[in-house]
């Protein structure tokens, strides 16, 4: 008796709520760095003192086709720490002999001072990398820096005052988008950077499940141990070591500050974007599937994982749903009060763009850069551009899984954000 | 009036809280469930106590009561909605309208006296909710208490009180969004749902909107920071975007943007509140009705309006109470300076600010709450005579204003034309009505909209009146005027020449009340004949 109007339009009252549900809970973790004066001060507290130096670290760069100036940089900001014992361990595949080669220039122009690490797996991806360089690492603090992050002189200090306490095994310090400049994807990105880092992981650290980052994280050597280092089969292996980290009892710090995080690129292109994040989203599907985090001791928090791994796919579908549903509200006939039910999700989404907004004025804040009015008129006019990716990205990334592709799809650095800070003649004065 | 002292007394507002530290805002116990709890009764035993007496019906009473009845049977209104206030207000009033029927408590009394008693349940609301904003911003138990019984139990506050107005409905967001607002660890999804109650306030009446500032205010002052910044957005954004639904909802059915041959938001709200509608003159002008209404205010109580307005110039001073001072600047602003139409029913919002005011200064009398070990100081002492002295002055006024309205009777007249209507009229004859009697009539077999029952005043200003009724006072075969209908064709303010025909073509069959207080049942003249039958009258 009902007819197909009428179903879409019932379809659509059911679905609204839930939606408005979804993206509620979306902004509310989004924004828990500024929840109150308590939770934003938590945030952002550190150690009082950080010149005592009782750890000595390993810090591993994985390193794929990387070009001379990115590398370079890499390294010598790591050996540019006020920390006194770091070594770094760049890890490399056998099947990279570009990449050897500028490690091995870089060794020669600091000699002593950089460990290599060849990988002799034909598997060619990150955690395998990792585990390869493992190996190779003396320090009793083991840390990632990614090929083209540039950490903070104080950095480690900070971490080692951290560490100091004995509760703490993880810690994930803070990561900064600056190529922000470059295109209006790197703005979104450095956003979602920020968002992620000042906000999310330390909501996520306080409910003691947390999808960790693979840049800028510290462990325990004794962790990586007890857990036998990274899964090779994983796409997101840094989001999944912090899962089996949870299930042992092991709680992440969150440290972010300011001056202390590395410094990154972020995707420039659309299509170099939807690669990174069909990756992230496939990887968190492949950790759902290994149901490490089914072992998590209480209900609650399996419920806090499950909404976490699921959350990214899900805001991905409503990005486009929720837009649907307003134009079927406006076409379809349908009664006054399911219409005005339909469009309450148009409530959040608001919501949604104006804190976005809001937070792109507190990153600039925070890097001392002021953002510009056409900003902010980018962030407001790719919101739906934006939401298409996402979703795009979710449909890629489960097509892929229901085929079971599982290649890695290495994101390209450029070095974009290099240029301005290292001297590149360096390089030649050591070739010549 | 030292700034120490208040600081002193109303601890700084931004310092960040941890949990177990020392707060300057109490955790509610159980006495403060207590103290609620005798709030309530207090307040909700003297509005009861003779809703169904005083005070005398206003036409909007009917209107809304006839509306939620509408809603809950299908339609925003039963004539042509015409964008004066948004619905949200007596949408909400459906659900007791639906209890009232599934109850089968219908028909036995007036409708709109059964909406009366929904809004002594709002009141009761308000109070535990006033009380709760009290202790927010810092009063002892005993001081709110006395802040909200000053409140509850004026004169002036227990008569609007229990008529059916939207602003009787749209007071608890308000005060539940201050409330929220007021939230001791400042947490912003609190604000978020500030920003919300208060948009469903702003959508049970529009004026609900002039307190806005006040909202912001106490969120600017105790933030700082990122987490002010981000709090402001939220909390705006959510409220704004809750509040622009209603325009969306206009826009749906088309009537956003004026256009022939439909009614729009824009020229019946936006530019008619802002330029067109009739003004109330100036307050300085005895002659004027807004001089006459704030007299009127003043008739029924003296006290609170005074001791309220005082207490806001002197907590000027104290930081924390400086939002509160606030809404009663707006209020006053609106009262005194703005030039447009002022209705009565506008005091109902201010009440519960002036009382605050009043309170603050009691409070700050009081010194430093649970300083010290001496439990009796001299200020204290103080205090507590100004407490008691002030008690035992408003107490006659209040006793007898009280009394009065538990007792007087202004609503009879009209509930017996209402029997003797549903009683003496064949229930097929098309009456025009004062909206107080059409839920009534439908009640008893009526029918309604253009036939049976029709409300005056779309009878004369709805766009569908002239082509339902083309015959105008001969489709018309009984009328119920009411002095609200009497007065408002003999005002110049809107002019209903369909109803003042009707009623120069009819004759009294029946009076009830005396003067001005005169309710009738009036029959249309159709033929000749229909005037030879003598009037019959009742008392």
């Amino acid at each position: 008796m009902f007819d197909f109007v009428t179903h879409l339009w019932i379809a659509n009252v059911a679905i609204s709520l839930p939606m408005v549900a979804f993206s509620l809970a979306n902004l509310y973790w989004s924004t828990y760095a500024w929840h109150s004066p308590v939770t934003h001060e938590e945030t952002t507290s550190s150690p009082a003192r950080n010149d005592v130096h009782q750890h000595t670290f390993s810090v591993i760069v994985p390193l794929r086709e990387e070009p001379i100036e990115v590398v370079g940089a890499t390294i010598a900001k790591i050996l540019a720490q006020t920390h006194p014992a770091v070594q770094p361990v760049c890890s490399v595949g056998y099947d990279d002999p570009d990449t050897l080669a500028v490690v091995r220039r870089l060794m020669d122009l600091y000699p002593g001072r950089i460990t290599l690490a060849v990988s002799q797996s034909d598997v060619r991806n990150k955690p395998t990398q990792l585990n390869a360089a493992l190996a190779a690492c003396t320090g009793d603090v083991v840390g990632i820096l990614d090929a083209e992050s540039l950490s903070a002189p104080g950095l480690l200090s900070q971490i080692d005052a951290t560490l100091q306490d004995p509760e703490i095994g993880v810690v994930q310090g803070g990561v900064m988008i600056v190529n922000h400049r470059a295109s209006w994807v790197a703005l979104r990105s450095s956003l979602e950077y920020y968002a992620n880092h000042r906000s999310k992981m330390h909501f996520a650290a306080a409910h003691h499940f947390m999808l960790m980052g693979g840049n800028t994280v510290f462990f325990r050597r004794s962790l990586l141990d007890e857990v036998g280092g990274w899964d090779p089969e994983m796409l997101t292996e840094d989001a999944e070591i912090g899962v089996r980290l949870s299930v042992l009892g092991h709680d992440v710090r969150v440290a972010y500050q300011p001056h202390l995080v590395s410094r990154e690129e972020a995707p420039t292109t659309i299509r170099s974007w939807v690669k990174q994040r069909t990756r992230w989203n496939l990887g968190f599907m492949q950790t759902i599937r290994k149901g490490v985090w089914r072992q998590l001791p209480t209900a609650g928090r399996r419920r806090f994982a499950r909404w976490l791994l699921w959350q990214p796919s899900i805001m991905a579908i409503s990005g486009v749903i929720i837009p649907l549903g307003v134009v079927v509200a406006l076409f379809a006939p349908s009664p006054l009060w399911a219409t005005m039910i339909a469009f309450l999700p148009a409530v959040p989404t608001v919501m949604l763009v104006v804190l976005d907004a809001t937070m792109l004025y507190l990153f600039g804040r925070e890097i001392g850069e002021k953002v510009r009015l056409i900003d902010y008129l980018l962030l407001v006019v790719t919101t739906p551009i934006y939401q298409l990716m996402s979703a795009y990205a979710a449909a890629r990334a489960a097509v892929k899984y229901l085929l079971g592709d599982l290649r890695w799809e290495k994101t390209a650095h450029t070095g974009s954000h290099i240029e301005d800070i290292i001297d590149l003649t360096v390089y030649d004065r050591v070739a010549s | 009036m030292s700034l120490d002292l208040a600081q002193e007394t109303f601890p700084a507002l931004t310092e960040p809280r941890r949990v177990g530290a020392r707060r300057s805002v109490r955790i509610p116990k159980r006495i403060d469930a207590v103290i609620v709890a005798f709030l309530a009764v207090a307040v909700g035993v003297v509005d009861a106590s003779g809703l169904t007496r005083w005070p005398g019906f206003n036409g909007d009473e009917g209107i809304y009561t006839s509306q939620s009845w509408s809603v809950l049977h299908g339609s925003i209104e039963a004539y042509t909605y015409s964008y004066d206030h948004p619905f949200l207000g007596w949408a909400m009033m459906a659900p007791f309208e639906w209890l009232a029927e599934t109850l089968g408590i219908t028909g036995t009394g007036m409708a709109v006296l059964d909406a009366r008693a929904v809004m002594v349940l709002l009141a009761v609301a308000d109070a535990a909710l006033l009380y709760g904003v009290a202790c927010r911003l810092g009063f002892r138990r005993v001081v709110a208490a006395f802040t909200v019984l000053a409140w509850g139990w004026s004169p002036l506050t227990v008569s609007f009180a229990r008529q059916v107005y939207l602003d009787n409905i749209a007071l608890p967001f308000l005060l539940g969004a201050l409330y929220l607002a007021l939230d001791p660890a400042r947490r912003q999804w609190f604000y978020v749902g500030a920003g919300a109650v208060f948009a469903v306030g702003v959508l049970s009446k529009e004026t609900t909107l002039l307190y806005l500032p006040v909202l912001l205010y106490i969120v600017v002052q105790r933030t700082a920071g990122q987490v002010r910044v981000m709090a402001i957005a939220s909390m705006a954004t959510c409220s704004v975007a809750i509040i622009f639904l209603y325009p969306l909802f206009a826009l749906l059915r088309g009537e956003f943007f004026p256009g022939s041959g439909h009614v729009s938001l824009w020229s019946e709200q936006i530019w008619a509140q802002l330029f067109s509608r009739a003004g109330s003159g100036s307050l300085w002008n005895v002659a004027s009705s807004r001089f006459q209404l704030v007299d009127s205010w003043f008739h029924l109580d003296w006290w609170l309006p005074i001791a309220g307005l005082t207490g806001a110039v002197l907590m000027t001073a104290v930081a924390r109470m400086r939002p509160i001072v606030v809404a009663v600047a707006i209020s006053v602003a609106v009262v005194v300076k703005s030039s447009g139409y002022l209705p009565g029913m506008y005091i109902i919002s201010v009440l519960p600010f002036l009382a605050l005011c009043l309170g603050a200064v009691l409070n700050w009398l009081g010194g430093p709450a649970g300083a010290g070990k001496r439990r009796v100081t001299p200020r204290r002492v103080a205090a507590f005579t100004a407490v008691v002295a002030l008690a035992v002055a408003m107490t006659p006024e209040y006793a007898s204003g009280i009394r009065r309205e538990a007792t007087v009777n202004l609503v009879g007249p009209a509930e017996m034309a209402d029997q003797y209507a549903i009683s003496h009229i064949p229930h097929n004859a098309n009456v025009l009505v004062d909206p107080i009697f059409y839920v009534d009539l439908i009640h008893h077999g009526f029918r309604h909209q253009w036939r049976g029952a029709i409300a005056y005043y779309q009878y004369d200003l709805d766009p569908e009146s002239l082509t339902k009724l083309p015959g105008g006072w001969r489709d018309l075969d009984y009328l119920l005027v009411t002095p609200a209908m009497r007065d408002q064709i003999s005002g110049k303010s809107v002019a209903l020449p369909r109803t003042a025909a009707a009623i120069a073509h009819s004759r009294v069959v029946a009076v009830f009340g005396r003067g001005a207080q005169q309710v009738q049942v009036r029959k249309i003249i159709h033929s000749p004949s229909d005037t030879a039958s003598v009037p019959k009258a009742s008392s």
